[in-house]
Parts: structure tokens; sequence; C-alpha cells
């Protein structure tokens, strides 16, 4: 069964920054408690965005893109696994900014994708 | 019993009367709608101009500071949340629109400007060379929010957007 992430409500609704130094509603703390777990265990989530006060470009590229950055996955997997609604109109921009970043996100040299 | 020609030119009279009146009242009701629409239009577009420019200001006092300064964290809040009801005011004006996939890109590349790279983080140093981008995709949005509010179509009937 396909899990459902509800960012405002389970995580926070004030996402921002990048990194864990940056304080509470990081990019890098979302990834690891939320998104990770759903590509380790090869499932699938729908990711809800309503209810949040806003999400700044640093945090989508941290907690989706980082996932292709840190973690090894392919770009394909990570935008197969994750499913986003945003049924409020003013957050929709921010479903294709995520699909944005994870095409654009660099892998590092050397690195292997997960299979 | 038999009504003279003159009852019914009477009764004529009386219809086309108040058919007359109808018809004024109809065209009343749908032209003050359409100017209350039209204000209601341009109130939310000097607002967004508003949100768009006070957000600017934010933006470029946050990237002249450094990350760790004390009134970052409210700053980038204050952005965040600015952007967010700029994007409301979008949507509200042009969603069912053609417009709204031109305003839509426009305030990504305004809301990129702003809060792409190390927003958000607190040690990171002071950027403030990116005062330029947020400048132009600032006015690159507001200007195409004025001109598109003028293509907006006038009837009654909402045009879906293809």
């Amino acid at each position: 069964m396909a899990r459902t992430i509800n960012i405002a409500e389970q995580y926070t609704r004030f996402p921002g920054g990048r990194y864990p130094q940056d304080g509470d509603g990081n990019g890098t703390d979302f990834r690891i408690r939320f998104l990770l777990p759903v590509l380790e265990q090869h499932e699938q989530a729908t990711v809800i965005l309503d209810g949040a006060a806003g999400y700044p470009s640093s945090f989508l590229d941290e907690a989706f893109a980082g996932l292709v950055r840190n973690h090894g996955y392919s770009k394909d997997e990570v935008l197969a696994a994750f499913k986003f609604v945003a049924d409020e109109p003013s957050f929709r921009p921010f479903v294709g900014l995520i699909a944005k970043y994870v095409r654009e996100a660099k892998v590092p040299e050397g690195r292997v994708a997960v299979q | 019993m038999a009504e003279s020609p003159t009852t019914w030119g009477l009764l004529f009279g009386v219809c086309a009367y108040v058919a007359g009146k109808v018809a004024e009242a109809a065209f009343a009701a749908v032209t003050s709608g359409i100017a209350a629409r039209e204000t209601r239009r341009d109130t939310a577009v000097i607002q967004l101009e508003k949100v768009v420019l006070e957000t600017r200001d934010l933006a470029v006092e946050y990237w002249a500071r450094p990350g760790i300064d004390p009134d970052q964290k409210q700053r980038s809040a204050s952005i965040v949340a600015r952007l967010k009801f700029a994007m409301s005011l979008c949507t509200e004006l042009f969603e069912t629109h053609d417009a709204y996939l031109r305003v839509e890109y426009k305030w990504i590349n305004f809301h990129e400007a702003c809060t792409f790279g190390d927003f958000g983080s607190v040690d990171r140093a002071a950027q403030p060379e990116r005062a330029s981008d947020i400048e132009m995709t600032a006015y690159a949005l507001i200007h195409e929010v004025t001109t598109s509010r003028y293509l907006l179509p006038q009837s009654l009937w909402r045009r879906r957007r293809r």
C-alpha cells in the first residue's frame, strides 16, 4: 500500500533550510526521515504539499534532488516513487519545481545509482 | 366578452413597458457585475505588485547579509510567505485563462531568484550580487501580470485555459 506523507501535518508547516544546522524543518532531515525510507523499501508515496506556509526552492532541492545527489538513486526512480498532491492551486507550481530539481540534480562523479 | 382594440393596445403597451424594464435591469446587472469584477482584478493586481516589491526588498536585504545575521530567520519566513501569497493572487487572477502559464513561469523565476541556493542556511556568506537576479525577475513578474491583466476576457463567461 502506498504511503502518504503530509508535509504540513507530519513534518512542519514551515519548511526551510537545507542542513540540520539550519534548524527545524530542514530539507536534509525531511529527506532522511520521510523520503529515503520510501525508496529503501521500494515503495511509493503520495506527498501532500497543501497546508505549508510555502516551500523555499533550497528546501525542495535538498529534500528531493538530494536523493539523487546524496543517496545515488536515479532520477527516474525518484520521480516514479513519489506522487504529489496540491489541491490548493497556489501549491501546484511546487510540483513542477520538484520534478525540475530532480531532473537537474548532478550525480557526484564515481557514484553509481542504487539498484 | 370581446376586448376592444384599445384594451389590446393598452395590454401590449404594458407588456412592452415591463419587458423593457426587465431588459434594463438585466443589462444593469450584467454591466455592474462586469464593473465589480474589473475592480476586483485591479485591486488584486495592485496588491500583487505591492507584495512582489516587498518580497524583493526583503530578499535583497536577506542576501546582502550573511546567514548567521540575527534577523535572517524572520526575513526568510517573510519572503517564503509573501511568495506564496503572490502565487495565490496569480491563481485568483489568471487560473482559468491563457495567461496563467506565462505568469506562473515568471513567478517561478522570481521564487528561485529569492530562495534557491543556500537560502535558509545559517553558515552561508553574504551574496549581494544576487540582488540583480531578484530585481530582474521581480520586475519581469510585475510586467507580465500587468500586461496579462488587460488580456483577460471581458465577458461574464469565463474562458477556460486550453
